[in-house]
């Protein structure tokens, strides 16, 4: 899993923002904001982390159930999947 | 969906629009595909040197006001030649309210970006001669 080239995550205004830059910005115009924890996973990914070990990172961070934390992991790369902006 | 209505959408629906420019027409102060912009709906009337996006035709444009006028606005790109006429607000889809020159926040209520803005404005005929020029000769070139 790996993020595709020309996608980057800028911080704006407070916000977190993934926006396409050279010549990704040819065929992708919008932008897709994130939440703190989407934009943790988005860093991870950055990483070269798999999904068990993007898990692992943010049970570090979160007090929350595993299953929980699963599921957001899961919820967040089906979305930068369906947006083109990661590849498996 | 076209450029233009995907923007008016983000912009209506999240208030903001962040992306990257294309083209070169704002050079030196935005660069092809490399600095980020940050766009808000204008809520009032644009001042002087504010840098609008706005419709021209099915496509959108990021150009600098040089004159505001009752009922329009002039406007022309730093690095461009021809002023256009006749912008009117409801031709404005939003205002650049920041800047990203690769990583580095540019912040636009600095004294060094309105005094930025003065000088291009000022040093514009030389701008305007430089690319003259430059057309004219990639023309006598391909020639």
């Amino acid at each position: 899993m790996k993020i595709k080239e020309g996608f980057v995550l800028r911080e704006v205004m407070g916000n977190n923002v993934i926006i396409a830059v050279g010549a990704a910005s040819r065929d992708f115009r919008g932008m897709v904001q994130l939440n703190e924890s989407a934009a943790k996973i988005w860093s991870y990914i950055g990483k070269g982390y798999s999904k068990e070990q993007i898990v692992d990172a943010m049970l570090e961070q979160y007090n929350a159930e595993r299953e929980l934390i699963e599921t957001d992991v899961q919820k967040s790369i089906d979305m930068f999947l369906e947006n083109g902006l990661i590849e498996i | 969906m076209s450029d233009i209505a995907n923007i008016e959408k983000i912009l209506g629906e999240q208030g903001v629009y962040v992306s990257t420019t294309s083209g070169v027409s704002m050079v030196p102060m935005l660069r092809d595909r490399r600095d980020t912009i940050v766009i808000k709906p204008a809520k009032e009337r644009l001042k002087k040197y504010d840098v609008a996006l706005y419709r021209r035709g099915d496509s959108y444009v990021l150009h600098r006001v040089i004159k505001v006028l009752p009922d329009s606005y002039v406007i022309r790109g730093d690095n461009c030649i021809k002023k256009e006429f006749g912008i009117t607000d409801a031709d404005i889809l939003g205002k650049l309210v920041e800047f990203y020159r690769k990583d580095k926040r540019v912040d636009m209520n600095k004294l060094s970006y309105r005094a930025y803005c003065v000088m291009i404005c000022a040093a514009h005929p030389f701008v305007s001669l430089k690319l003259r020029l430059k057309f004219l000769f990639a023309r006598k070139r391909a020639e």
